[in-house]
């Protein structure tokens, strides 16, 4: 996984917000190197996270499969078909191709990090602009380590990765997970999962 | 070697006749991650694909 993003996809509504969705869903987008996980081995993720043959709370809060490209709809396609016969029952998650991805807002964006407020200004000094920060793949191990879906044993070479290194290294040790999401559902973020923190599944 | 004298003693104790201070032993506050050279992005990939997922 290199870089995650959450937001909102699947409508016609034009720059949905929270608050105004409308006909979008909350959903999660992750960018990953082919060479290092299959997106085959996304999708078992996928399935293995929610349950297909349940009927979707509502279209903002929907199971559902965006492929981007031909190569995607095929292998989205055959493992849809592949659980439904496993499971010897309708599957009703969504698999569509993806009109349009929008951002969610930036509270929304690395919702686990951001809560740690001495590691997310820390990380303010290296990416000043917010976007890139959300951006960068340093965020997403962060988030996925103050989420509670990542070791320190694998965050610390992951820092190295991308040019960044542990200093305070009690202060990091002193993060406690975070695996309970928040009461406030005005607080949730949108499509928050262990994949949406990033953690590393390649 | 001097004394130290009733003050110095006071505020070594941590007290002092006009209340009470706090001497701090906790180092300076460090950063909790720091970079390297410049920080990257994103680390060099020879292909990036993009999924996107919603889960309910």
């Amino acid at each position: 996984m290199i870089r995650t993003r959450v937001g909102y996809a699947g409508g016609d509504a034009k720059d949905p917000t929270y608050r105004q969705i409308a006909d979008h869903t909350e959903v999660f987008q992750v960018d990953y190197d082919p060479d290092r996980v299959s997106f085959a081995k996304l999708l078992e993720v996928f399935w293995s996270s929610h349950n297909p043959c349940r009927a979707a709370w509502s279209t903002q809060y929907q199971a559902i499969l965006f492929y981007h490209d031909e190569d995607q709809r095929r292998v989205a396609e055959a493992s849809r078909n592949q659980i439904q016969a496993e499971r010897g029952d309708e599957v009703r998650t969504a698999v569509r191709s993806l009109d349009r991805f929008y951002w969610a807002e930036d509270y929304h964006q690395k919702y686990y990090l951001r809560r740690k407020a001495k590691l997310f200004a820390a990380l303010q000094v290296h990416f000043p602009d917010e976007r890139e920060l959300v951006n960068s793949t340093a965020a997403a191990r962060l988030n996925a380590y103050c989420g509670g879906d990542l070791s320190y044993a694998r965050l610390r070479p992951a820092l190295a990765e991308v040019g960044l290194r542990a200093v305070g290294e009690e202060q990091l040790l002193g993060i406690e997970a975070v695996a309970a999401p928040p009461a406030d559902p005005d607080a949730a973020p949108p499509g928050q999962t262990a994949a949406a923190t990033g953690a590393e599944n390649g | 070697m001097p004394r130290p004298s009733t003050l110095a003693l006071l505020a070594f104790l941590g007290t002092s006749c006009g209340g009470t201070f706090t001497i701090s032993t906790q180092p300076p506050t460090m950063p909790a991650i720091t970079a390297d050279t410049a920080a990257q992005p994103s680390p060099l990939a020879s292909e990036v694909r993009t999924a996107t997922f919603g889960v309910g």
